[in-house]
């Protein structure tokens, strides 16, 4: 556990850190973000005693962290820099044993150390190269790696992946965050990318001016930003933010449609070259009729010169600027896997399919699509 | 001409020789030593350093007879006053090398040790030494310079010394 109790941080006349106490509960991954020099960075140095707070006290497990000795606090929490910082004159397997050496591990233990967690990430090859022969994903990799070698019960994380590019960068974020739970440490990880924040925390510490403004789990910030420098940065997460909730915004347009009293054949011929199991009918002048399913042409359509007669009409229809939220209630529950959607004329627009409905989903929730 | 040179003076060049390259060993290793620790200790303060360092720069400017010279009076002619002042100057440029080689490393290798919970010492001798260490020996190099101190400032009336080698040499030809 640690705990934040009335700290405080000026560096000549601008205060940094404002009156701050918190409390961060064993085993969780608590994000602190918010806009450059809110803070975050100087709370999370606090926590390691590179930064000496001016007033207030920090306590881990119940103990004044100023009671440990400086160097033996920093061997028992983990670090990683945003800059990496792998020490370039050592190998990867020494860069992972500097703190177990300094521990005064034995070697044995070292080497199973380095084996361990080199297979964690699938890295055991690169033991003995040197950071500068491995990629940026990779370098943080082994930074993460360092932190964790002595298996310390908290560890901090400064923007770690921030000089990333994006793909490496969410690749790391699964990795850090499945190792926190499968190790169940307490992560103090400083972000000022809402995105990693929300996939990370379990819970956001939101900064802003030296205090905290918000304490919540991602869900409860979503819903209830606690001030508007909060909602700007969630921007189009937040619950506020328009979603799109008309049925155009989910429509397909890409359909495919036939003209009534073409030919069976035809018509079969049309769906397999789409690969799809129906087409939408219209009359001459572009008015919905109805569907021919492939079903009904493989039962009668052999004895048909035309499709007309096996032309259903039992699909439901919706209109532009329905509500789409409507319109998914009828796809889940009714178990149908579309809509048609119908201009004002009856003329045909699109379908809306059930697929649509993951995307709604996904966009209420968090996750780019 | 060559042959009856090396007949004549053989063994006594030989013997100037070795004498002058332990003078020179002696002085760098001695001039090493000390210049890494006060680049060292200097870099730890760099406040003071940015007086203490133009300040030596000025001194390595005194050409080294007049040392030498000032120190045979102090001292007399005894080997002490030549080792003491080739130290000196092989001193100069490990002691800046190693000053300007620990004060470029990226901060972030002293953050990560920091953080790692090395202490100052281990910082030093762990990371920062070796990172700064080509430097250092790019001053080294330097240093070994002070042979031709050694050549042109001996103590020429003194057999066993290549200065006295040196001189002769002008007077045969």
């Amino acid at each position: 556990m640690i705990e934040f109790r009335n700290v405080s941080k000026s560096y000549g006349k601008s205060q940094i850190l404002k009156d701050l106490s918190f409390t961060i509960q064993d085993g969780e991954f608590i994000v602190l973000i918010g806009p450059s020099g809110c803070g975050k960075t100087t709370t999370l140095k606090t926590i390691n005693r590179l930064i000496e707070p001016d007033s207030g006290t920090v306590y881990i497990d119940g103990k004044d962290i100023r009671e440990t000795d400086k160097d033996d606090l920093r061997r028992h929490i983990g670090y990683v820099i945003q800059q990496i910082g792998l020490f370039p004159n050592m190998t990867v397997a020494q860069n992972i044993c500097v703190v177990p050496k300094l521990l005064k591990y034995s070697k044995e233990d070292c080497a199973r150390i380095v084996s361990e967690m080199l297979k964690m990430v699938n890295m055991e090859e690169y033991a003995d190269k040197y950071p500068n022969q491995l990629s940026g994903g990779q370098q943080q990799r082994i930074g993460v790696l360092r932190a964790l070698a002595a298996s310390p019960p908290i560890v901090l994380m400064d923007e770690p992946f921030g000089a990333l590019d994006p793909q490496t960068r969410e690749v790391l974020q699964d990795e850090v965050k499945s190792l926190q739970r499968k190790l169940n440490k307490t992560f103090v990880f400083v972000t000022h990318d809402m995105d990693e924040a929300l996939k990370m925390a379990d819970k956001i510490f939101f900064m802003d001016d030296g205090q905290i403004v918000q304490m919540a789990t991602p869900e409860e910030m979503l819903e209830h930003p606690a001030t508007e420098r909060v909602q700007s940065f969630l921007g189009k997460h937040a619950a506020g933010a328009a979603t799109p909730s008309r049925v155009e915004d989910y429509m397909r347009t890409n359909i495919r449609t036939m003209r009534k009293g073409r030919g069976v054949r035809e018509c079969a011929e049309r769906m397999a070259r789409y690969n799809v199991d129906t087409l939408i009918i219209s009359d001459d002048d572009g008015h919905y009729v109805g569907t021919v399913s492939i079903g009904d042409i493989r039962k009668w359509g052999r004895d048909l010169g035309d499709i007309d007669p096996i032309i259903r009409n039992t699909t439901r229809t919706v209109h532009l600027g329905d509500d789409a939220r409507e319109c998914f209630d009828y796809l889940l529950d009714a178990g149908e896997s579309y809509v048609v959607v119908l201009r004002e004329d009856e003329t045909i627009a699109g379908i809306v399919t059930k697929t649509s409905i993951a995307k709604s989903v996904a966009e209420n929730l968090w996750e780019n699509t | 001409m060559m042959k009856e040179l090396i007949s004549t003076y053989g063994s006594m060049l030989l013997n100037a020789i070795v004498t002058h390259t332990i003078y020179v060993v002696i002085c760098v290793a001695i001039g090493f030593v000390l210049g890494l620790v006060l680049g060292v200790a200097l870099s730890r303060i760099p406040r003071w350093a940015g007086v203490i360092m133009p300040v030596i720069s000025v001194f390595q400017t005194i050409p080294g007879l007049v040392f030498i010279g000032i120190l045979f009076l102090w001292l007399g002619m005894v080997p002490a006053t030549v080792i003491i002042a080739l130290s000196i100057y092989a001193l100069f440029p490990v002691l800046k090398n190693t000053y300007a080689g620990l004060l470029s490393i990226d901060p972030k290798y002293i953050e990560a040790a920091k953080g790692c919970g090395m202490s100052a010492m281990q910082s030093i001798l762990r990371v920062e030494l070796p990172l700064a260490m080509p430097t250092i020996i790019a001053g080294l190099r330097m240093s070994t310079d002070i042979y031709r101190f050694l050549d042109g400032s001996g103590l020429h009336d003194r057999p066993g010394r290549t200065g006295g080698f040196h001189l002769s040499g002008h007077c045969l030809q």
